[in-house]
């Protein structure tokens, strides 16, 4: 039997002209049609066919003709299965209607019928000594669409190119990253960039995590285009904000209803594209919005691909970038209180000055943080003293700075430290203009002593009352000046006090008892109590100090607030300086 | 009760122009002029073709001209579809079990 021969878009086979070689050649045809996803009850019917018109092809051949090969050849169409059977014998007449024997049991007669009744169409070509027969019928079975190999490598090709594409792009963004760049401008780049690898028109970037449900952008192209700078989360009605919510792709094309409130109806009307949500740790990081001014856009996988890959790693990146900057930020912060909180250290005297007739000593508290509160007490050449206590609005640096300010103005005009009204309004006036601009201002008391330590003058400025006590009474001295930064030209007096009567006076800041409002941690009637009791039991300065820091602790830590309290006591007498009114100014952070 | 002598044989997987000649053979060497009926099993046969019909139809006749009978048991569904075809249901005598 001869080897198949494929060279023809089907199947070809020469066989010798004996009956197993037509029975062989048969099943060879029928394989091949079952292999061409031919149904088994249609190769079973063809495997009858073509055993009978290849038994007719063997069965009609003289000996010499039996020499000569017969062919069977087989085809495939869309519709058609078509076998023809070539032979060299002297043929035959094919009958112009073929029917079954008129004996029913005639043995022989049988094989044109089958052939003509299972197939469409029968044609037999007879020759000299060349003869076919051509059968065919339609397919049965519906043949599957063949599957176009070179556009799927086609295809294929082009999503690997994509990925190294997209892959080269990321390390090019990782590099680009780790120059420092700014991330909004390291964004507007590569929006341009991700434009003209997906073939898009528009392109937004929004990122989250900035500020608390909403959208701020990041980046628009083209820049023409005034995107809207902010999107709330909670307008749900906007493409940009269900990719967000949902996380999940939002399509949207010419069927799509933009509310009007929907800040991608500023990219136009016929518009179409996707928002896609970006995500980092299982965050959202942000919304990436690529678009074509079409009423449809059907990007190719490779398209989808570069958008969706490209458009997670930037998302990523910048989140990652802006996690960084707040990192940095924090660090900074932290750096700059620390000096602040050293500057303001630095303002603090190193021990209060002790006279014969004069102690003091005094706590100070930041809260935790650096604060506004500042305190000095100087020792005057004439043996006077000058006590202050003060408190810039506010904490941090700009506090911090102020008070710094005000302790070098302090400081350059202690002359007029006897008169503490004439020092407030020159503080005030040198002041005013940076205090002003800066919208601040200050509290401050200043209390002169006089070295014999009998005469006390006091000006306030927006500050806590002054409190003196003798153990029986108290004594309020309000201050009725403005506070310094509040009017240029403000006018300062001063009270003048004996201090004959009096043991014990307290400088104090409203974070100790807010004795004007009434909001203090420490009540008005507590702290004269508290006054009283210390005068009556002529404690020294720093036990004084001590026991109103406890006080203050206590209620403090009952309220669960910070230690923002800063205080002072004077007190004048022939008491003994104590290891604690030596030890004179306690500092504390909350 | 009276027995009848039977012969029972079955037939090969393709009844065809390629084994018709073995089988007609066969069919000589097992069927004795004494056997009154041959059973046939097609059950097995799952390919015929008009040669393998003429071996079966020869034999039909032989028999019943020495009146013997032949009876083709449980025919495949190829052989039904062909014997159909060809209308020799109307010739066979055939038993599906």
């Amino acid at each position: 039997m001869s080897v198949p021969q494929q060279q023809f878009d089907g199947f070809r086979l020469d066989f010798p002209a004996t009956l197993d070689d037509a029975r062989n050649a048969v099943r060879s045809v029928i394989e091949w049609l079952a292999d061409q996803q031919i149904l088994p009850d249609e190769c079973q019917q063809w495997e009858l066919v073509l055993a009978e018109a290849a038994n007719n092809a063997v069965n009609y051949a003289t000996p010499e003709q039996s020499l000569l090969t017969v062919r069977i050849e087989a085809a495939l169409s869309t519709h058609d299965i078509e076998v023809r059977i070539t032979d060299h014998t002297s043929g035959f007449d094919w009958p112009d209607h073929v029917e079954l024997p008129e004996d029913d049991e005639c043995d022989h007669g049988r094989g044109l019928f089958i052939i003509s009744s299972l197939t469409d169409h029968v044609s037999y070509l007879r020759g000299k000594g060349h003869n076919v027969l051509c059968l065919r019928s339609q397919r049965k079975s519906t043949p599957k669409p063949q599957e176009d190999t070179e556009a799927t490598l086609e295809l294929m090709t082009a999503e690997v190119a994509s990925c190294y594409e997209t892959l080269a792009n990321i390390f090019r963004l990782i590099a680009e990253a780790g120059n420092d760049v700014e991330p909004v401008a390291l964004a507007s780049r590569w929006l341009e960039e991700l434009r003209e690898l997906a073939g898009a028109d528009f392109l937004v970037l929004r990122m989250a995590g900035t500020e608390a449900g909403r959208l701020p952008i990041v980046g628009g192209v083209p820049s023409a285009i005034a995107w809207d700078p902010l999107l709330e989360i909670r307008n749900h009605d906007a493409v940009e904000t269900r990719a967000a919510v949902t996380r999940q792709d939002q399509w949207f094309d010419e069927s799509t209803t933009f509310s009007t409130t929907d800040p991608l109806r500023k990219a136009g009307e016929h518009i179409s594209g996707l928002s896609h949500p970006l995500e980092s740790g299982g965050d959202l990081a942000g919304v990436l919005t690529v678009g074509v001014f079409k009423p449809r856009w059907e990007p190719s996988a490779r398209d989808l691909n570069v958008v969706r890959s490209l458009g997670d790693f930037l998302g990523a990146l910048l989140h990652g970038l802006h996690r960084r900057d707040e990192a940095n930020q924090s660090r900074l912060m932290k750096r700059e209180l620390q000096i602040a909180a050293d500057i303001q250290r630095s303002l603090l005297p190193a021990e209060l000055p002790q006279t014969p007739f004069v102690h003091c000593a005094a706590h100070l508290a930041t809260g935790g943080e650096v604060g506004g509160d500042y305190l000095d007490a100087i020792l005057l050449p004439d043996g006077s003293l000058l006590f202050v206590v003060a408190d810039v609005m506010g904490k941090g640096v700009p506090a911090a700075l102020f008070a710094t300010a005000f302790h070098s103005l302090l400081h350059s005009h202690l002359d007029l430290a006897s008169q503490p009204s004439r020092l407030m309004r020159r503080l005030n006036k040198a002041m005013f203009a940076e205090l002003d601009r800066a919208d601040m201002f200050i509290t401050a008391q200043l209390v002169h002593i006089s070295a014999d330590g009998l005469t006390l003058q006091v000006c306030g400025a927006g500050h806590a009352p002054l409190l003196l006590s003798g153990g029986s009474q108290i004594q309020e001295v309000c201050a009725d000046g403005p506070p310094l930064g509040v009017t240029a030209d403000a006018d300062y007096q001063d009270f003048s006090v004996s201090l004959a009567s009096y043991t014990h006076v307290l400088l104090h800041t409203d974070g100790l008892s807010d004795v004007v409002s009434g909001g203090g941690i420490l009540s008005r009637d507590e702290l004269h109590t508290w006054l009283r009791g210390v005068a009556a039991a002529a404690s020294d300065a720093g036990t004084s100090r001590d026991s109103l820091h406890r006080l203050h602790r206590s209620a403090v830590d009952a309220a669960s607030q910070q230690d923002d309290a800063t205080f002072m006591i004077i007190t004048r007498g022939a008491q003994t300086l104590t290891a604690n009114t030596q030890n004179s100014l306690s500092h504390a952070k909350g | 009760m009276t027995l009848t002598a039977s012969a029972q044989l079955t037939a090969p997987a393709e009844l065809c122009a390629a084994t018709a000649r073995l089988w007609r053979d066969r069919l000589d060497l097992e069927i004795k002029p004494g056997h009154e009926e041959v059973c046939i099993d097609l059950s097995k046969t799952r390919f015929i073709d008009s040669s393998g019909l003429g071996v079966l139809l020869t034999l039909n006749k032989n028999l019943r001209a020495r009146g013997a009978s032949l009876k083709l048991i449980n025919p495949s569904s190829a052989v039904c579809q062909l014997i159909e075809l060809t209308r020799l249901h109307r010739v066979f005598e055939m038993i599906h079990d």
